[in-house]
């Protein structure tokens, strides 16, 4: 690496490993113990223990049985590489695949840090690009890395192709290659099979214009045939699943949407304060920048560079337009190590500023000691932050037994109702087939109205067809959709309604309490107790038996199945 | 051409010490040692010998070799899983060998006719 100033080069390894340091070690006291990262909550409850399940069966086609209802060969239509990647690297090694599946959410966080330091340094300058680096990859707050801590990783790995996507772009702007636009193509594909279409279908948009911009310039005929090939390798790469996607009977209130379904921001999404000095940096570097632009002096990889940036800030505010918040939010953690290049230019403006009265080494050495200073004031506290949400859970002691009992106690084909009490995937850890009550709140909202009403409602609403629903095999009944003929085929499998030839539908709807085997749910410490009561009463009353209970959670056995 | 492969040496030298480092912190220094040689085996070494087709510096092959290595292995490994060729510890090296042998033989190739 001769070209590379080697006090830069071990600054940037440094910052690399303290990076990694800084996501994995509060989550993983011991790399050899086989546990559930259970503190990064409700995403990685799913994807580890899908990673496992693809890990033991040696494949990623089909899905857990409790995972689809039931259905022991379910085909596995979300994207599959959030497990395979995980499971797949865990088989060269020793390491548990819980822990593989966290170190390298944390590799892929740098590695996007990195991504961006490398396109900085090529198209702005070292400096401003080990700047950006420091700040990115030790954030002052780890609400920067909220993706990670909240279990979004499909998000994050999705999104640390795009350095990747964008610097093979600017090289196709300068340089004919084939390889770099098969290689982009691939990337979209690889985002689309970690988090579908959300990111893949912007940066690709953006990289399309991006292109048509410079070729509308410079008529270089090769770019039109790199879009061409992007595209179509984009497009083989990515074409069986997404024509699964497209069989998806997506349930739940837009929950596995897209960016324009208009869900708000939740209120667990934390808005990253910015300190003054922070804020300072950013507002000289960000009127730099767009000064290079508007005075025609920026190169054009640093007008896309900036015209991405400000995209994913766009984005980000998108929410206020109605665009769904929960997603679009998202993209404003995602981009934060771009948004880097902003402050990180403020720093190096003041540098250059001071540049005629001291030498060169002496700036180098000064680049250093504002990249020591950086990582001095941000580690400890985010690591601390990070270690506090390593020592939490959102499982309490009481939540943890009602899933334990449900898991140890009761026969492995149950079906089981969590009426209240109960997040978004969180079911999963019964291993059971579990029907959500509460991921679709108007559905429980409809449930617990009732029970408040003082009405035993006979039939339920929920969210009966998971998120994902394509099948294939035979449970109770068997019933075929043809979908999309001549492409794809899947026989769909239903469970039939007790006593009927009708099928639970694969969207959300009502369906006899009979349906079930139990009804697990949190009567005690919720705004709605007396009508948890109520159920659990009623259901006695009919022949129902209370099968487990603490102070907060119980489990009923239906009156059906009793 | 073994010139070229120097900085994935480096690439392995810092894996090797972040993992000895991460030993004494985090539990048994051969597990975090055998996840650093999975994690080069499986992310850089195929990802930097698909990068030697284009001209980019030392450093930008090292980082850019994460994502693509990813990427190759496991959207090849996606598509034999299709076809329904397991997953195992065979397999997943077998692909790493493959794209990583036949990405070097090709640039050697292309080396060799251009010389001529």
């Amino acid at each position: 690496m001769g070209d590379v100033n080697k006090l830069h080069l071990l600054a940037v390894i440094v910052i690399a490993l303290a990076g990694v340091a800084l996501m994995v070690l509060p989550f993983i006291p011991d790399i050899a113990q086989d546990t559930l990262p259970i503190s990064l909550t409700y995403d990685n409850f799913y994807h580890p223990l899908m990673a496992k399940v693809v890990y033991e069966t040696n494949q990623h086609t089909v899905y857990a049985p409790y995972r689809a209802m039931g259905v022991s060969n379910a085909l596995l239509a979300d994207p599959p590489l959030p497990y395979s990647i995980p499971a797949t690297v865990a088989m060269l090694t020793n390491v548990p695949v819980y822990n593989v599946f966290v170190i390298l959410a944390a590799l892929f966080q740098v590695f996007l840090c990195l991504g961006v330091y490398a396109i900085v340094r090529k198209y702005f300058n070292e400096s401003i690009a080990l700047f950006a680096l420091a700040i990115s990859a030790i954030p002052a707050t780890s609400a920067w890395l909220f993706q990670y801590e909240i279990g979004f990783t499909t998000s994050l790995e999705a999104f640390a192709f795009v350095p990747l996507i964008l610097f093979l772009t600017f090289y196709l702007f300068e340089k004919k290659s084939d390889l770099a636009a098969v290689l982009i193509g691939a990337a979209l594909s690889a985002q689309f099979m970690i988090h579908g279409p959300i990111e893949c279908a912007y940066v690709y948009v953006f990289i399309s214009a991006a292109l048509a911009a410079v070729w509308l310039k410079t008529k270089h005929k090769w770019l039109v045939r790199s879009w061409a090939i992007t595209t179509a390798s984009a497009g083989v790469l990515s074409a069986y699943q997404y024509a699964l996607l497209k069989l998806l009977r997506l349930t739940g209130e837009n929950i596995s949407g897209t960016l324009l379904a208009g869900n708000p921001i939740p209120d667990y999404f934390p808005k990253p304060a910015i300190s003054w000095v922070f804020g300072a940096l950013a507002l000289i570097g960000g009127v730099i920048l767009l000064l290079r632009v508007v005075q025609r002096k920026a190169t054009k990889q640093q007008v896309t560079l900036i015209c991405f940036i400000l995209l994913m800030i766009g984005l980000s505010l998108s929410f206020v337009i109605g665009v769904d918040g929960s997603r679009t939010m998202r993209q404003y953690y995602n981009a934060y190590p771009l948004l880097a290049l902003i402050p990180a230019a403020g720093i190096y403006a003041i540098i250059r500023a001071l540049k005629g009265k001291v030498s060169d080494n002496i700036i180098r050495i000064a680049d250093i000691a504002i990249v020591v200073v950086i990582l001095y004031l941000s580690f400890t506290p985010t690591f601390n932050e990070l270690k506090g949400t390593a020592t939490g859970s959102m499982a309490t002691p009481q939540r943890w037994q009602a899933i334990t009992w449900v898991r140890d106690h009761t026969p492995a084909d149950a079906r089981v109702f969590a009426l209240f009490g109960f997040e978004h995937e969180f079911e999963m850890l019964t291993e059971r087939v579990v029907y959500k009550g509460d991921l679709g709140l108007t559905f429980t909202q409809k449930n617990i109205i009732a029970l408040c009403n003082a009405q035993y409602p006979e039939t339920y609403a929920g969210q009966w067809g998971a998120a994902y629903s394509v099948r294939q095999g035979k449970v109770n009944g068997t019933e075929e959709y043809p979908v999309h003929a001549g492409f794809l085929n899947f026989p769909f499998t239903t469970m039939l309604r007790p006593g009927t030839d009708t099928p639970i539908p694969t969207v959300n709807d009502e369906v006899p309490l009979s349906s079930f085997n139990y009804v697990v749910l949190q009567y005690k410490g919720t705004q709605v107790d007396p009508c948890m009561a109520f159920f659990v009463n009623q259901t006695q009353e009919r022949g129902g038996k209370l099968a487990w209970h603490n102070d907060q959670f119980a489990v009923l056995e239906v009156p059906h199945a009793a | 051409m073994l010139h070229k492969l120097k900085p994935l040496g480096i690439v392995a030298a810092v894996l090797a010490i972040g993992a000895i480092i991460a030993g004494f912190v985090a539990g048994s220094m051969l597990s975090w040692l055998s996840l650093s040689l999975a994690v080069f085996l499986y992310f850089f070494l195929p990802g930097y010998s698909l990068l030697l087709h284009l001209q980019l510096d030392d450093i930008e092959r090292c980082i850019f070799a994460f994502p693509v290595g990813g990427m190759a292995v496991s959207l090849v490994l996606y598509f034999l899983n299709l076809f329904g060729i397991a997953l195992t510890r065979i397999t997943v090296l077998g692909v790493i060998i493959v794209v990583t042998v036949a990405s070097i033989a090709l640039l050697h190739r292309k080396l060799i006719s251009s010389a001529r």
